[in-house]
Protein backbone atom coordinates (compact mmCIF):
# COMPACT_ATOMS: atom_id res chain seq x y z
CA UNK A 1 0.00 0.00 0.00
CA UNK A 2 3.05 2.22 -0.36
CA UNK A 3 1.40 4.09 -3.24
CA UNK A 4 -0.92 5.78 -0.76
CA UNK A 5 2.14 7.53 0.64
CA UNK A 6 3.80 8.49 -2.64
CA UNK A 7 5.59 11.86 -2.14
CA UNK A 8 4.60 13.00 -5.64
CA UNK A 9 0.91 12.54 -4.86
CA UNK A 10 1.37 14.10 -1.42
CA UNK A 11 2.83 17.19 -3.04
CA UNK A 12 -0.02 17.46 -5.56
CA UNK A 13 -2.69 16.89 -2.92
CA UNK A 14 -1.14 19.56 -0.71
CA UNK A 15 -1.28 21.98 -3.66
CA UNK A 16 -4.91 21.08 -4.23
CA UNK A 17 -5.72 21.66 -0.57
CA UNK A 18 -3.91 25.00 -0.68
CA UNK A 19 -5.96 26.05 -3.72
CA UNK A 20 -9.24 25.03 -2.09
CA UNK A 21 -8.39 27.05 1.01
CA UNK A 22 -7.14 30.15 -0.78
CA UNK A 23 -8.95 33.30 0.42
CA UNK A 24 -11.00 31.24 2.89
CA UNK A 25 -11.45 32.05 6.58
CA UNK A 26 -10.22 29.55 9.17
CA UNK A 27 -11.46 26.01 8.52
CA UNK A 28 -11.43 23.67 11.53
CA UNK A 29 -11.37 19.92 11.09
CA UNK A 30 -11.18 17.31 13.83
CA UNK A 31 -9.59 13.93 13.34
CA UNK A 32 -11.38 11.75 15.89
CA UNK A 33 -8.95 8.84 15.86
CA UNK A 34 -5.60 8.82 17.64
CA UNK A 35 -4.19 6.76 14.77
CA UNK A 36 -4.92 9.65 12.43
CA UNK A 37 -3.37 12.13 14.90
CA UNK A 38 -0.26 9.97 15.01
CA UNK A 39 -0.02 9.79 11.21
CA UNK A 40 -0.67 13.52 10.74
CA UNK A 41 2.20 14.37 13.06
CA UNK A 42 4.57 11.54 12.11
CA UNK A 43 4.28 12.23 8.38
CA UNK A 44 5.07 15.90 8.91
CA UNK A 45 1.69 16.91 7.43
CA UNK A 46 0.84 19.04 10.46
CA UNK A 47 3.62 21.46 9.59
CA UNK A 48 2.77 21.47 5.85
CA UNK A 49 -0.97 22.19 6.03
CA UNK A 50 -2.17 25.66 4.98
CA UNK A 51 -2.20 28.18 7.86
CA UNK A 52 -5.97 28.65 7.71
CA UNK A 53 -6.62 24.92 8.18
CA UNK A 54 -6.74 24.17 11.89
CA UNK A 55 -6.63 20.54 12.97
CA UNK A 56 -8.32 19.74 16.27
CA UNK A 57 -7.25 16.43 17.75
CA UNK A 58 -10.05 14.21 18.99
CA UNK A 59 -10.47 11.78 21.89
CA UNK A 60 -10.07 8.58 19.84
CA UNK A 61 -7.25 7.11 21.89
CA UNK A 62 -8.56 4.33 24.16
CA UNK A 63 -5.56 4.44 26.48
CA UNK A 64 -5.98 8.20 26.89
CA UNK A 65 -9.68 8.14 27.77
CA UNK A 66 -9.40 5.25 30.26
CA UNK A 67 -9.42 6.58 33.83
CA UNK A 68 -6.52 5.28 35.94
CA UNK A 69 -8.85 3.80 38.53
CA UNK A 70 -9.27 0.68 36.37
CA UNK A 71 -5.49 0.18 36.29
CA UNK A 72 -5.39 0.79 40.04
CA UNK A 73 -8.04 -1.92 40.47
CA UNK A 74 -5.86 -4.39 38.52
CA UNK A 75 -2.79 -3.41 40.57
CA UNK A 76 -4.76 -3.94 43.81
CA UNK A 77 -5.89 -7.39 42.60
CA UNK A 78 -2.27 -8.33 41.81
CA UNK A 79 -1.28 -7.45 45.39
CA UNK A 80 -4.02 -9.55 46.92
CA UNK A 81 -3.83 -12.60 44.67
CA UNK A 82 -0.48 -14.32 44.18
CA UNK A 83 -1.85 -16.60 41.43
CA UNK A 84 -3.07 -13.71 39.33
CA UNK A 85 -1.70 -12.93 35.88
CA UNK A 86 -2.79 -9.59 34.42
CA UNK A 87 -2.68 -9.49 30.63
CA UNK A 88 -3.20 -6.46 28.43
CA UNK A 89 -2.22 -4.72 25.21
CA UNK A 90 1.19 -3.06 25.37
CA UNK A 91 -0.18 0.48 25.42
CA UNK A 92 -1.88 -0.11 28.73
CA UNK A 93 1.29 -1.11 30.58
CA UNK A 94 2.55 2.41 31.18
CA UNK A 95 -0.60 4.30 32.20
CA UNK A 96 0.46 6.04 35.38
CA UNK A 97 -1.74 5.73 38.41
CA UNK A 98 -1.61 6.77 42.04
CA UNK A 99 1.95 7.61 43.10
CA UNK A 100 3.26 7.00 39.58
CA UNK A 101 2.71 3.23 39.72
CA UNK A 102 1.77 1.30 36.56
CA UNK A 103 1.40 -2.26 35.30
CA UNK A 104 4.93 -2.00 33.95
CA UNK A 105 6.07 -0.99 37.42
CA UNK A 106 4.27 -4.00 38.87
CA UNK A 107 6.02 -6.27 36.37
CA UNK A 108 9.40 -4.85 37.30
CA UNK A 109 8.59 -5.73 40.94
CA UNK A 110 8.10 -9.34 39.86
CA UNK A 111 4.31 -9.40 39.50
CA UNK A 112 3.01 -11.49 36.60
CA UNK A 113 1.92 -8.90 34.03
CA UNK A 114 1.93 -10.03 30.40
CA UNK A 115 1.56 -8.14 27.17
CA UNK A 116 -0.53 -9.67 24.39
CA UNK A 117 -1.11 -8.69 20.78
CA UNK A 118 -3.79 -11.29 20.04
CA UNK A 119 -6.10 -11.81 23.04
CA UNK A 120 -6.90 -15.36 21.94
CA UNK A 121 -3.26 -16.28 22.79
CA UNK A 122 -4.55 -16.23 26.36
CA UNK A 123 -6.62 -19.35 25.71
CA UNK A 124 -3.44 -21.37 25.31
CA UNK A 125 -1.73 -19.70 28.28
CA UNK A 126 -4.69 -20.37 30.57
CA UNK A 127 -4.84 -24.01 29.52
CA UNK A 128 -1.08 -24.51 29.90
CA UNK A 129 -0.99 -22.89 33.35
CA UNK A 130 -4.11 -24.16 35.17
CA UNK A 131 -2.66 -23.15 38.55
CA UNK A 132 -2.78 -19.48 37.50
CA UNK A 133 -5.75 -17.15 37.25
CA UNK A 134 -5.70 -14.88 34.20
CA UNK A 135 -7.29 -11.46 33.98
CA UNK A 136 -7.45 -9.74 30.59
CA UNK A 137 -7.91 -5.98 30.61
CA UNK A 138 -9.92 -5.39 27.44
CA UNK A 139 -9.82 -1.84 26.16
CA UNK A 140 -10.38 -0.18 22.82
CA UNK A 141 -13.08 1.22 20.57
CA UNK A 142 -15.27 -0.80 18.20
CA UNK A 143 -12.18 -1.89 16.25
CA UNK A 144 -10.89 -3.96 19.15
CA UNK A 145 -14.15 -5.04 20.78
CA UNK A 146 -14.73 -7.89 18.26
CA UNK A 147 -11.41 -9.52 19.26
CA UNK A 148 -12.55 -9.47 22.90
CA UNK A 149 -15.99 -10.76 21.94
CA UNK A 150 -14.32 -13.62 20.09
CA UNK A 151 -12.13 -14.35 23.12
CA UNK A 152 -15.16 -14.48 25.43
CA UNK A 153 -17.02 -16.69 22.98
CA UNK A 154 -14.10 -19.13 22.86
CA UNK A 155 -13.55 -19.11 26.65
CA UNK A 156 -17.19 -20.13 26.98
CA UNK A 157 -16.96 -22.69 24.17
CA UNK A 158 -13.84 -24.29 25.62
CA UNK A 159 -15.07 -24.03 29.24
CA UNK A 160 -11.90 -22.34 30.48
CA UNK A 161 -12.47 -21.34 34.10
CA UNK A 162 -9.17 -19.58 34.91
CA UNK A 163 -9.47 -16.73 32.37
CA UNK A 164 -11.62 -13.67 33.15
CA UNK A 165 -12.19 -10.53 31.12
CA UNK A 166 -12.50 -6.98 32.46
CA UNK A 167 -14.43 -5.30 29.66
CA UNK A 168 -13.59 -1.61 29.30
CA UNK A 169 -14.51 -1.13 25.65
CA UNK A 170 -15.94 2.23 24.65
CA UNK A 171 -17.88 3.36 21.60
CA UNK A 172 -17.38 6.21 19.16
CA UNK A 173 -20.73 7.99 18.59
CA UNK A 174 -21.30 9.17 22.19
CA UNK A 175 -17.76 10.61 22.30
CA UNK A 176 -18.33 12.52 19.05
CA UNK A 177 -21.55 13.88 20.53
CA UNK A 178 -19.88 15.07 23.74
CA UNK A 179 -17.07 16.81 21.86
CA UNK A 180 -19.43 18.51 19.39
CA UNK A 181 -21.85 19.63 22.08
CA UNK A 182 -19.28 21.00 24.50
CA UNK A 183 -16.74 22.84 22.39
CA UNK A 184 -17.08 26.61 22.17
CA UNK A 185 -18.41 27.71 18.75
CA UNK A 186 -15.07 29.29 17.79
CA UNK A 187 -13.31 25.98 18.45
CA UNK A 188 -15.97 23.59 17.15
CA UNK A 189 -14.91 21.52 14.12
CA UNK A 190 -16.62 22.29 10.80
CA UNK A 191 -15.84 18.81 9.48
CA UNK A 192 -14.78 15.48 10.95
CA UNK A 193 -12.33 12.85 9.77
CA UNK A 194 -13.99 9.65 10.93
CA UNK A 195 -12.08 6.63 12.21
CA UNK A 196 -11.28 4.18 9.41
CA UNK A 197 -10.79 1.03 11.41
CA UNK A 198 -13.70 1.58 13.82
CA UNK A 199 -15.84 1.95 10.71
CA UNK A 200 -14.65 -1.37 9.27
CA UNK A 201 -16.70 -2.89 12.07
CA UNK A 202 -19.57 -0.42 12.53
CA UNK A 203 -20.14 0.70 8.95
CA UNK A 204 -21.22 4.21 8.01
CA UNK A 205 -24.78 4.39 9.34
CA UNK A 206 -23.83 5.74 12.73
CA UNK A 207 -22.27 8.85 11.18
CA UNK A 208 -25.34 10.01 9.25
CA UNK A 209 -27.14 11.01 12.42
CA UNK A 210 -24.11 12.91 13.75
CA UNK A 211 -23.54 14.65 10.43
CA UNK A 212 -27.15 15.84 10.34
CA UNK A 213 -27.40 16.74 14.02
CA UNK A 214 -24.19 18.80 14.14
CA UNK A 215 -24.36 20.06 10.55
CA UNK A 216 -20.91 18.79 9.62
CA UNK A 217 -19.55 16.65 6.82
CA UNK A 218 -17.84 13.48 8.03
CA UNK A 219 -15.24 11.71 5.91
CA UNK A 220 -14.03 8.25 6.88
CA UNK A 221 -10.36 8.01 6.06
CA UNK A 222 -7.62 5.44 5.69
CA UNK A 223 -4.36 5.89 7.56
CA UNK A 224 -1.78 6.61 4.89
CA UNK A 225 -0.59 10.17 4.34
CA UNK A 226 -2.43 10.56 1.04
CA UNK A 227 -5.60 9.02 2.51
CA UNK A 228 -5.63 11.82 5.06
CA UNK A 229 -4.93 14.50 2.48
CA UNK A 230 -7.65 13.18 0.17
CA UNK A 231 -10.09 13.26 3.08
CA UNK A 232 -9.07 16.81 3.96
CA UNK A 233 -9.65 17.94 0.35
CA UNK A 234 -13.07 16.22 0.35
CA UNK A 235 -14.04 17.85 3.65
CA UNK A 236 -12.86 21.34 2.69
CA UNK A 237 -14.80 21.17 -0.60
CA UNK A 238 -17.85 19.94 1.30
CA UNK A 239 -17.57 22.68 3.95
CA UNK A 240 -17.27 25.33 1.22
CA UNK A 241 -20.33 23.94 -0.58
CA UNK A 242 -22.24 23.54 2.72
CA UNK A 243 -22.87 19.87 2.03
CA UNK A 244 -23.17 17.89 5.25
CA UNK A 245 -22.69 14.41 3.93
CA UNK A 246 -20.91 11.25 5.04
CA UNK A 247 -18.06 10.30 2.70
CA UNK A 248 -16.13 7.08 2.46
CA UNK A 249 -12.55 7.71 1.34
CA UNK A 250 -11.44 4.28 2.54
CA UNK A 251 -13.37 2.24 -0.03
CA UNK A 252 -10.52 -0.20 -0.54
CA UNK A 253 -11.26 -1.70 2.89
CA UNK A 254 -14.51 -0.23 4.17
CA UNK A 255 -17.94 -1.49 3.17
CA UNK A 256 -20.77 0.90 4.02
CA UNK A 257 -22.55 -1.75 6.11
CA UNK A 258 -19.37 -2.55 8.11
CA UNK A 259 -18.58 -6.08 9.20
CA UNK A 260 -21.91 -7.80 9.82
CA UNK A 261 -20.36 -10.94 11.35
CA UNK A 262 -18.48 -8.83 13.91
CA UNK A 263 -21.59 -6.76 14.66
CA UNK A 264 -23.55 -9.96 15.27
CA UNK A 265 -21.02 -11.25 17.79
CA UNK A 266 -20.78 -7.88 19.55
CA UNK A 267 -24.55 -7.92 20.08
CA UNK A 268 -24.41 -11.46 21.42
CA UNK A 269 -21.53 -10.99 23.85
CA UNK A 270 -21.95 -7.40 25.05
CA UNK A 271 -24.60 -5.01 26.22
CA UNK A 272 -24.35 -1.28 26.87
CA UNK A 273 -23.46 0.01 30.31
CA UNK A 274 -25.91 2.59 31.62
CA UNK A 275 -23.00 4.97 31.93
CA UNK A 276 -19.20 5.02 31.81
CA UNK A 277 -16.70 7.58 33.06
CA UNK A 278 -14.20 8.76 30.40
CA UNK A 279 -11.06 10.70 31.22
CA UNK A 280 -11.58 14.22 29.95
CA UNK A 281 -15.13 13.70 28.72
CA UNK A 282 -16.71 12.68 32.02
CA UNK A 283 -19.69 10.42 32.56
CA UNK A 284 -21.35 9.44 29.27
CA UNK A 285 -24.48 7.30 29.13
CA UNK A 286 -24.64 4.25 26.84
CA UNK A 287 -21.03 4.79 25.79
CA UNK A 288 -19.32 1.54 26.77
CA UNK A 289 -19.82 -2.20 26.61
CA UNK A 290 -20.18 -4.64 29.46
CA UNK A 291 -20.26 -8.41 29.20
CA UNK A 292 -23.75 -9.76 28.73
CA UNK A 293 -25.19 -11.74 31.72
CA UNK A 294 -25.12 -14.91 29.63
CA UNK A 295 -21.29 -14.83 29.94
CA UNK A 296 -21.23 -13.61 33.55
CA UNK A 297 -18.86 -16.39 34.67
CA UNK A 298 -16.19 -14.85 32.46
CA UNK A 299 -16.89 -11.29 33.62
CA UNK A 300 -14.05 -10.11 35.87
CA UNK A 301 -16.24 -7.42 37.40
CA UNK A 302 -18.57 -10.14 38.71
CA UNK A 303 -15.82 -12.60 39.60
CA UNK A 304 -13.50 -10.23 41.46
CA UNK A 305 -16.28 -7.90 42.67
CA UNK A 306 -14.19 -5.01 41.38
CA UNK A 307 -14.71 -1.78 43.30
CA UNK A 308 -13.26 1.41 41.90
CA UNK A 309 -11.82 4.25 43.92
CA UNK A 310 -11.17 7.57 42.25
CA UNK A 311 -7.51 8.12 41.34
CA UNK A 312 -6.60 11.81 41.20
CA UNK A 313 -4.88 13.10 38.07
CA UNK A 314 -1.77 15.27 38.26
CA UNK A 315 -3.00 18.77 39.10
CA UNK A 316 -1.29 20.42 36.13
CA UNK A 317 -2.07 17.70 33.58
CA UNK A 318 -4.15 19.01 30.66
CA UNK A 319 -5.11 15.61 29.19
CA UNK A 320 -8.80 16.27 29.87
CA UNK A 321 -8.84 19.56 27.94
CA UNK A 322 -6.74 18.05 25.15
CA UNK A 323 -9.15 15.10 24.81
CA UNK A 324 -12.08 17.52 24.64
CA UNK A 325 -10.35 19.35 21.80
CA UNK A 326 -10.06 22.52 23.89
CA UNK A 327 -6.29 22.64 24.22
CA UNK A 328 -3.14 21.44 22.51
CA UNK A 329 -0.18 19.78 24.26
CA UNK A 330 1.66 23.08 23.88
CA UNK A 331 -0.81 24.63 26.34
CA UNK A 332 0.32 22.21 29.09
CA UNK A 333 3.07 23.28 31.51
CA UNK A 334 4.15 19.68 32.03
CA UNK A 335 4.51 18.81 28.32
CA UNK A 336 8.07 17.86 27.31
CA UNK A 337 9.35 19.03 30.68
CA UNK A 338 8.13 16.94 33.61
CA UNK A 339 5.95 14.79 31.30
CA UNK A 340 7.75 12.79 28.61
CA UNK A 341 7.17 9.35 27.04
CA UNK A 342 9.86 7.93 29.36
CA UNK A 343 8.08 9.40 32.38
CA UNK A 344 4.46 10.10 31.43
CA UNK A 345 2.41 12.01 34.00
CA UNK A 346 -0.74 11.97 31.90
CA UNK A 347 -2.29 9.31 29.69
CA UNK A 348 -1.98 11.36 26.47
CA UNK A 349 1.80 10.96 26.75
CA UNK A 350 1.57 7.15 27.10
CA UNK A 351 0.18 5.73 23.87
CA UNK A 352 1.79 6.66 20.56
CA UNK A 353 -1.73 7.66 19.51
CA UNK A 354 -1.98 10.12 22.38
CA UNK A 355 -1.71 13.69 21.13
CA UNK A 356 1.09 14.60 23.57
CA UNK A 357 3.13 11.52 22.69
CA UNK A 358 2.68 12.13 18.94
CA UNK A 359 3.77 15.77 19.32
CA UNK A 360 6.74 14.82 21.50
CA UNK A 361 7.95 12.10 19.12
CA UNK A 362 8.20 14.67 16.35
CA UNK A 363 9.95 17.23 18.51
CA UNK A 364 7.06 19.70 18.44
CA UNK A 365 7.78 22.18 21.21
CA UNK A 366 6.55 25.51 22.50
CA UNK B 1 -4.74 1.04 19.51
CA UNK B 2 -6.86 1.02 16.39
CA UNK B 3 -3.78 0.35 14.30
CA UNK B 4 -4.51 -2.39 11.79
CA UNK B 5 -2.30 -3.76 9.06
CA UNK B 6 -3.03 -5.04 5.58
CA UNK B 7 -1.53 -8.49 4.95
CA UNK B 8 -1.96 -11.22 2.34
CA UNK B 9 -3.72 -14.46 3.20
CA UNK B 10 -1.61 -17.46 2.22
CA UNK B 11 -3.39 -20.38 3.88
CA UNK B 12 -6.73 -21.22 5.45
CA UNK B 13 -7.58 -23.88 8.04
CA UNK B 14 -11.29 -23.53 9.00
CA UNK B 15 -11.58 -20.25 10.91
CA UNK B 16 -7.80 -19.73 11.20
CA UNK B 17 -5.47 -18.46 8.52
CA UNK B 18 -1.88 -17.46 7.95
CA UNK B 19 -1.14 -14.02 6.56
CA UNK B 20 2.18 -12.66 5.42
CA UNK B 21 3.39 -9.09 5.75
CA UNK B 22 6.90 -7.96 4.93
CA UNK B 23 8.09 -11.56 4.97
CA UNK B 24 6.65 -12.27 8.40
CA UNK B 25 3.93 -14.87 8.85
CA UNK B 26 1.15 -14.37 11.36
CA UNK B 27 -1.74 -16.58 12.39
CA UNK B 28 -5.09 -14.80 12.31
CA UNK B 29 -8.72 -15.51 13.10
CA UNK B 30 -10.96 -15.47 9.99
CA UNK B 31 -14.35 -15.70 11.75
CA UNK B 32 -15.41 -12.23 10.62
CA UNK B 33 -14.31 -12.63 6.98
CA UNK B 34 -15.85 -15.93 5.82
CA UNK B 35 -15.54 -14.70 2.22
CA UNK B 36 -11.71 -14.45 2.41
CA UNK B 37 -9.74 -16.42 -0.19
CA UNK B 38 -6.06 -17.24 -0.49
CA UNK B 39 -4.32 -14.29 -2.12
CA UNK B 40 -6.73 -11.70 -0.64
CA UNK B 41 -5.35 -8.78 1.32
CA UNK B 42 -6.95 -8.61 4.76
CA UNK B 43 -7.00 -5.85 7.36
CA UNK B 44 -5.75 -7.36 10.61
CA UNK B 45 -6.25 -5.98 14.10
CA UNK B 46 -5.44 -7.74 17.38
CA UNK B 47 -5.22 -11.10 15.63
CA UNK B 48 -8.60 -10.72 13.92
CA UNK B 49 -9.16 -10.16 10.21
CA UNK B 50 -11.75 -7.38 10.02
CA UNK B 51 -12.02 -6.76 6.30
CA UNK B 52 -11.08 -8.14 2.89
CA UNK B 53 -9.53 -5.41 0.80
CA UNK B 54 -10.89 -4.75 -2.62
CA UNK B 55 -7.80 -5.02 -4.83
CA UNK B 56 -9.73 -3.68 -7.80
CA UNK B 57 -10.67 -0.65 -5.70
CA UNK B 58 -7.04 -0.14 -4.68
CA UNK B 59 -6.02 -0.06 -8.34
CA UNK B 60 -8.89 2.22 -9.36
CA UNK B 61 -8.30 4.63 -6.47
CA UNK B 62 -4.64 4.96 -7.39
CA UNK B 63 -5.53 5.43 -11.06
CA UNK B 64 -8.13 8.10 -10.26
CA UNK B 65 -5.76 9.84 -7.90
CA UNK B 66 -3.13 9.87 -10.57
CA UNK B 67 -5.53 11.21 -13.23
CA UNK B 68 -6.97 13.90 -10.96
CA UNK B 69 -3.56 15.09 -9.87
CA UNK B 70 -2.18 15.12 -13.42
CA UNK B 71 -5.20 17.09 -14.62
CA UNK B 72 -5.14 19.41 -11.60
Amino acid sequence: MDNFSSPKDTHSLLNQLQMELENENEVRIMEFCGGHTHQLVKSGLMSLLPDNLKMIHGPGCPVCVLPSEHIQAALDLLKSNSKLVVACFGDLMRIPTLGGDSLLGARSRGEDVRMVYDPTDLLKMAKNEPEKLFLFLAIGFETTAPATARLIYRIDEQQISNLKVYCLHVTTPPAIAVVMENLRPERRPMGLIGPGHVSLVTGLDLYHQASEKYSVPICISGFETNDLLTSLVTLVKSIKNKKNKVYNEYTRALKSEGNLEAQKLLKKVFEFRKSFYWRGLGEISQSAYKISPRYKEIDAEEFFKIKLSKVPEHKLCQCGSILRGEKSPLDCKLYAKACTPANPLGACMVSSEGTCSAYYAQGISV
Amino acid sequence: MCLAIPAMLISIDKDRGIVVKAGLELEVDLTFVPEAKIGDHLIIHAGMALSVMDDQDVRETLKLLDQELNNG
